[in-house]
This record gives C-alpha cells, sequence and structure tokens, in this order.
C-alpha cells in the first residue's frame, strides 16, 4: 500500500529536481491558498493570480525553507505578503481595525440585503458574505485559524505578531463578524443558536 | 463584568487555551449565570458555525497547471539568461566604447597642431554628384560586425525590459 508522501518528503524530492513533485504541493494546497488570497482581496480573478503568484515565489524560494515550521505556515506567510504588497499596490481601501469604523460600516450595509435576497441562502454562504465584509487582517486570521489549521504561535508568524497578539486579533476578529451577521443576518442567526 | 470581559474568556475557553482552573470557574458560571449561559451560546454557535461552514475555496480546473507552466518558464529564463550573461553584455558594450574612443584618438593624432590657427583638419567637403556606397559600408566586415553587435545589444535590452514587465505582472521579481 502506497503511503502519502509528506510535505518534507515532496520539498526534499523537489530540491532534488525532481520538480513535478512540486504539483502535488499545488494540488495539495490550492484550495486553502487560494481561499486565504480571495478573502483577502475579495475578488476571484485576483485571488487566482495571487495564489499561482504565491507558488511560484514558494518554488523560487523552496530551497530556503528549512523545515523549522510547517509547509503550509511558511506558504502561507508567502501568500499573505504577496496579497499585501497587492492591496498596497493597488491602494485598495482597507478598513482600519477600529471596530467602531467596522460596525458603522456594517450598519451602513444592513439596508442593503433584501428579505428576499437573505432568503434561502444557506448558512454557509451567509457565513461567506459577512467575512466578504470584514477587513482584510480579519478574513486572514478567521480563515487561518478555523481552515488553515493554524495555531495562534504559527499565525503569530505568518502575521508577524506575538501569539498573544493574534489571540486578541482573532477575538476581535470573530466579534466583528458576529457583529456583521447580527446586523444583517439576524433571522437566519437564530436559528444557528445552540438549542 | 463587561461584555468584552466575558467574550475573551469564553473565547479562550472555546479556543482551549484556559487554564484548567480557569475552565473550571467558567463551567460554573455559565450552569449559574443566565447571562453567561446566553452569551456562551450565542459564541458557541458561532465558533462551531467557522468550524464546519467555512468553506475552502477551489480555484479554476487550471490552476495547477498554470502554476506549472509558470514554474516551466522560470527555467527557461534562467537558461536564456545563463546564455545571455551580463558579462557578455558589458563585453559587448566595452568593444563599442572602445572602438569610438579608438576613432576619437585616431582624429586628434591626424590633427597637425604645429599649422597655427589655420585648422589643419579637413573635413571632407559634401561634392555634389559625390556618392556614399552605403551598400558597400553595409555589407563590408566592419559594417557587419556592427550590425551584429547593435541587433544583440537591442536583443539584449528588449529581453531584460520585456522580462522585467513579465515579472511584475505576476510579481514575481
Amino acid at each position: 500500500m502506497a503511503t502519502t508522501p509528506t510535505d518534507m518528503e515532496l520539498v526534499h524530492s523537489v530540491l532534488q529536481g525532481q520538480q513535478q513533485q512540486f504539483a502535488v504541493l499545488v494540488e495539495r494546497y490550492q484550495g486553502m491558498v487560494f481561499s486565504l488570497a480571495f478573502r483577502m482581496v475579495g475578488h476571484r480573478e485576483d485571488a487566482e493570480e495571487l495564489a499561482q503568484s504565491a507558488f511560484v515565489k514558494a518554488y523560487q524560494h523552496l530551497a530556503g525553507f528549512r523545515g523549522d515550521s510547517k509547509f503550509s505556515t511558511w506558504l502561507y506567510t508567502i501568500t499573505s505578503s504577496v496579497c499585501l504588497s497587492f492591496l498596497r499596490k493597488r491602494k485598495l481601501e482597507t478598513y482600519s481595525l477600529d471596530q467602531e469604523r467596522v460596525f458603522s460600516a456594517a450598519d451602513s450595509q444592513a439596508g442593503q440585503y433584501s428579505a428576499n435576497q437573505v432568503e434561502g441562502k444557506s448558512k454557509r454562504q451567509l457565513l461567506q458574505q459577512a467575512i466578504a465584509q470584514l477587513s482584510p487582517d480579519d478574513a486572514r486570521l478567521i480563515s487561518l485559524f478555523y481552515q488553515g489549521e493554524q495555531s495562534l504561535e504559527e499565525i503569530g508568524q505568518i502575521m508577524e505578531l506575538s501569539a498573544n497578539t493574534a489571540k486578541v486579533k482573532l477575538h476581535r476578529a470573530r466579534q466583528r463578524l458576529k457583529t456583521i451577521l447580527e446586523t444583517q443576518f439576524a433571522t437566519e442567526l437564530s436559528d444557528w443558536q445552540a438549542p | 463584568m463587561d461584555t468584552q470581559h466575558m467574550d475573551d474568556q469564553i473565547w479562550e475557553w472555546l479556543d482551549g487555551q484556559s487554564s484548567p482552573a480557569q475552565s473550571q470557574q467558567l463551567q460554573q458560571l455559565i450552569s449559574t449565570d443566565a447571562a453567561w449561559a446566553a452569551r456562551h451560546a450565542e459564541l458557541l454557535a458561532l465558533h462551531q458555525s467557522l468550524q464546519t461552514d467555512l468553506e475552502v475555496l477551489q480555484p479554476s480546473m487550471r490552476f495547477s497547471k498554470n502554476v506549472m507552466e509558470q514554474i516551466a518558464a522560470l527555467g527557461l529564463q534562467h537558461t536564456a539568461r545563463s546564455y545571455l550573461n551580463n558579462r557578455i553584455i558589458y563585453g559587448l558594450g566595452g568593444l563599442f566604447v572602445a572602438a569610438i574612443s579608438a576613432i576619437i584618438l585616431y582624429a586628434i593624432a591626424m590633427v597637425d597642431w604645429a599649422a597655427g590657427s589655420e585648422s589643419s583638419l579637413q573635413l571632407p567637403g559634401a561634392q555634389a554628384g559625390s556618392q556614399i556606397d552605403w551598400g558597400g559600408l553595409v555589407s563590408g566586415p566592419v559594417g557587419t560586425g556592427a550590425v551584429v553587435v547593435f541587433s544583440v545589444l537591442a536583443l539584449a535590452l528588449a529581453d531584460q525590459y520585456l522580462r522585467g514587465r513579465l515579472q511584475k505582472r505576476h510579481g514575481t521579481s
């Protein structure tokens, strides 16, 4: 029975000249890298291009990966950096971490969703919509923690923060997400409550 | 107790970051205090929803192929770079500068400094009917050499410019 090669084994194979082994790593992480990029930039085409750039950069710097951290942590650090450079270049409006501003933005957008629009939407879609309204930083934190299976220490490493700061920021990000959900999807949210 | 503090404590517990003592204290609060219980239920619902309902999005079907094609193109770029390395480009540039300098030095050496105020450097006068054999100049060894040198330099510059643009586009500088 063939065993699935680990990330580190694949990295070694690529470094020894088996370039095609990198495709296995791409297949393994493309969903998460793309999701992370999409949640940060909010645009599918841009996210796809940035995710590709992140993989190409990872390939170019693969020799510099020492295995001190998980391959995924290293890859998400590159993805974050690529997306942040893009956001800086594009001078997209980035929301400050100031709670009041995010809350007021959520309030102003609340009226844009009619009952019909919300009706029939799955929990996944609602969550997706609510996350799309978070700042890139908040969306990145939630994505890394819940989807990327990164610990607070690893998130701190990716975002160049201490683990404690990452923890506090994650609390705030979830709080803001909750506020958006409560403001815009109050009816649906009541169904989520544990009985 | 303010809501923020309450939330922080509950989140810490849900994330498995609380100490055993804190966990015990929190469990007691949740079972005895209605406000704590309600807040816990809300946050737990969101936490569970994030764990189960947050989708991993998928890129297009060609994503992996696109990445591998870009990586293959990188390999070709490196190969081209090894053919046209900077030493060759600088060498050709140096040859060009040396040729110009030699011509200038030769012209200066031909000046008859003893001729006084009258210029001894006679530029060829444009004569009506005189015809310059441009074809002969270009097809001669000097002309051919110059064409080759300039072509290589132009290609090298174009390559550098286009590669820069490509890298900028893909963010792989």
